[in-house]
C-alpha cells in the first residue's frame, strides 16, 4: 500500500513537474511572438537611428567575419574528408566536390555559421540588453522619451538578419575554398578540378537555400537574443541566466527553423 | 503642477505605496525623504510612467499620466527630465554622444549641431575636458554631473533628482544643490528630489514630504521638520540608529 502510496505520488509529481514545464515553455513562445510583433512594428514607418544602426552592422558584421571565415574554411575540410572515405572506396573521386559542395552549401554551412553567429553574436546581444536593462539604461532612455524598440532593438534585429544573410554567402564561399585546399592536400584532387566539380554541379539551387536560412537563423537569433536581454531580472547572475537561455534557444530556433525552411523549399 | 493622488503600489506581497498623495505647485522643490526602501524612487518613478501604480491618480498639470499608453508618455517624458540614483549614462557612448543624444532625437539637429550644443552643456557642469571618454573611465560623481547635464538637454519644465548628491564629494554636492536652486529661482522649474542628504535637505528644499511605512508620515516646510516632535522623523533628521523607525527589511 505503501509503495503504492509512494509510486502515485511520483507520477502525480511526474506529471506536475512535466505540466510546469510546458507552461513555461507556451509563456516564452508566447513572449517571443508578442516581441516579434512589436519588433516588426517598429519598422513601420522604418525610424532607426543612423548611428546606431552603423553601430550594429560593425559589430555583429565587421567584428564576425573572421571568425565565420574560419569556422567555414574547417567546415569545407571536414565535409571532403567525410566524403572522400566514400568517394575512395568507391574510386569515385570525381563526385567529391558535389558532395561536398551539395552538403556545405544547403546544410551543413548555414547552419554551423548561424551556431557560430549565435554564440558570438547572439549572446552579447543578450548580455548587452540584459546589462542595460538591469543597469537602469533602458528606463533612462524611456525617461528620454526614446522607445528602445525603435532605438535599440529594431536596428539589431535588422544588422544581425543582413549580416548573417551576407556572412552565410561569405562563408560558403570560404567553405568550398577549405574543401578543395583539402581534397587536393589528403584526396590528391586538384583544387582546379574540385572547383570544377562543384561548377558542373550547378548547386545554384543549395547556395541560395542556404541564404534564405542565414536570414531566417538571423531572423530567429535576434529575436530570441533580444527577448531574454530585454526580460533580464536579478542583476549579474541573472545576466548570466539569459544569456545561457538565449543561446540554447537560438541553436533549437536554428534546426527548428533549418527544418521548417528546408520543407518549405522542397515544397515549393 | 504634480498632483499624487492617492498612491497604491506593491511588488508582490509588499506594499510599497500605501494611499500617498503630494502636490507640488508650479517652481517649488520638494525634498522625498525615508529610510532606504521607503518607497521614494518607486513614487518619483510613476511620474514619468515607469512604474504603472495598482491605484490612484497622477497629475502632471492637466495631462493624467496614470491613463497614458508608454507612446503617448512620450510628450510627457520631454517635458519631466529623470536623472536617475546611479547616473544611468550609455556605456557604449562617450560623455558628448549621451547628452548629444536627446537633442539628435527630439530637437532636429544634426550629429554636428547636436554635438556643438552638447559641449556646451557639458562646460556648464565643468565636464567639457572629459567629453571624449567613456562612463566607464570616469568617477561616480562626474557621471551624476553628465547625467544632470543630459537630463536637462531637452530644457524640462520638470526635473526628477533621484538621490541626486548620494556619493558626490561636498564641493560637488554643493554645486548639485546650488544647481536645483537655480533652476527653480531662474527658469521655474519644478524639480522633485529623493535624497539622504540632510545637508541639502535643509539647505535647498521648499518643502519636505517624508514616506514611511508606505505613507506620507509628515509633508511640511523645513521649519516644520526642525520643529516636530514626532519621534520617527526626529530619529531620521537626527540619524540616530536608536529609535522607534521600524526599517522595511525588518517590517
Amino acid at each position: 500500500m505503501n509503495v503504492l502510496a509512494w509510486a502515485g505520488s511520483a507520477i502525480a509529481s511526474g506529471i506536475r513537474d512535466v505540466g510546469r514545464s510546458a507552461i513555461s515553455v507556451l509563456e516564452e513562445l508566447g513572449a517571443l511572438t508578442i516581441l516579434s510583433g512589436r519588433i516588426f512594428r517598429s519598422f513601420i514607418p522604418p525610424t532607426l537611428d543612423g548611428r546606431e544602426t552603423w553601430r550594429a552592422f560593425y559589430k555583429v558584421g565587421v567584428k564576425s567575419y573572421a571568425i565565420v571565415v574560419m569556422t567555414a574554411m574547417f567546415t569545407g575540410a571536414i565535409m571532403v574528408i567525410q566524403a572522400g572515405q566514400f568517394v575512395a572506396k568507391a574510386s569515385a573521386t570525381s563526385f567529391v566536390g558535389w558532395a561536398a559542395g551539395f552538403a556545405v552549401l544547403a546544410e551543413i554551412g548555414p547552419v554551423l555559421i548561424g551556431l557560430m553567429f549565435s554564440g558570438r553574436v547572439g549572446a552579447n546581444n543578450t548580455a548587452e540588453l540584459g546589462t542595460m536593462v538591469v543597469t537602469e539604461q533602458v528606463d533612462a532612455l524611456r525617461a528620454l522619451a526614446i522607445e528602445p524598440m525603435h532605438y535599440l532593438v529594431a536596428p539589431r534585429v535588422l544588422a544581425m538578419v543582413v549580416m548573417l544573410f551576407l556572412l552565410t554567402a561569405l562563408g560558403d564561399l570560404f567553405a568550398l575554398l577549405g574543401g578543395a585546399i583539402t581534397s587536393e592536400l589528403l584526396l590528391d584532387v586538384p583544387m582546379r578540378v574540385f572547383i570544377q566539380q562543384v561548377v558542373d554541379a550547378n548547386l545554384v539551387d543549395e547556395y541560395l537555400l542556404g541564404l534564405v536560412k542565414g536570414s531566417v537563423f538571423g531572423l530567429s537569433i535576434a529575436i530570441v537574443s533580444c527577448h531574454f536581454g530585454l526580460t533580464v531580472s536579478g542583476g549579474a547572475v541573472g545576466v548570466g541566466r539569459a544569456v545561457n537561455n538565449a543561446v540554447v534557444v537560438a541553436a533549437i530556433g536554428i534546426f527548428v527553423t533549418d527544418l521548417a525552411v528546408g520543407l518549405t523549399w522542397n515544397f515549393l | 503642477m504634480i498632483s499624487f493622488q492617492n498612491i497604491v503600489k506593491a511588488f508582490g506581497p509588499h506594499k510599497v505605496l500605501d494611499d500617498v498623495s503630494l502636490t507640488v505647485p508650479k517652481g517649488q522643490i520638494l525634498f522625498i525623504i525615508g529610510t532606504s526602501g521607503a518607497g521614494k524612487s518607486v513614487l518619483v518613478k510613476h511620474l514619468v510612467g515607469l512604474i504603472r501604480p495598482d491605484a490612484g491618480r497622477i497629475y502632471l498639470d492637466d495631462v493624467e499620466v496614470t491613463s497614458l499608453s508608454e507612446m503617448a508618455l512620450y510628450p510627457v517624458r520631454k517635458r519631466c527630465a529623470m536623472v536617475f540614483q546611479h547616473s544611468t549614462l550609455f556605456d557604449s557612448m562617450t560623455l558628448l554622444e549621451n547628452v548629444a543624444l536627446p537633442l539628435r532625437k527630439h530637437k532636429g539637429l544634426s550629429t554636428k549641431q547636436a554635438g556643438v550644443d552638447a559641449m556646451r552643456r557639458l562646460e556648464q557642469v565643468g565636464m567639457a575636458e572629459e567629453s571624449g571618454q567613456f562612463p566607464a573611465d570616469i568617477g561616480d560623481g562626474l557621471r551624476k554631473r553628465v547625467a544632470i547635464a543630459r537630463a536637462l538637454t531637452l530644457d524640462p519644465e520638470y526635473v526628477i533628482f533621484d538621490e541626486p548628491t548620494t556619493g558626490l564629494d561636498p564641493m560637488a554636492a554643493e554645486s548639485v544643490d546650488s544647481l536645483i536652486r537655480e533652476l527653480s529661482d531662474r527658469f521655474q522649474v519644478t524639480s522633485i528630489v529623493v535624497s539622504h542628504d540632510l545637508r541639502s535637505i535643509f539647505k535647498v528644499a521648499d518643502r519636505i514630504a517624508m514616506l514611511y511605512q508606505g505613507k506620507v508620515l509628515l509633508d511640511g516646510s523645513p521649519a516644520d521638520f526642525r520643529a516636530t516632535t514626532d519621534p520617527v522623523v526626529r530619529q531620521f533628521i537626527e540619524g540616530r540608529p536608536e529609535g522607534p523607525m521600524v526599517f522595511p527589511r525588518k517590517s
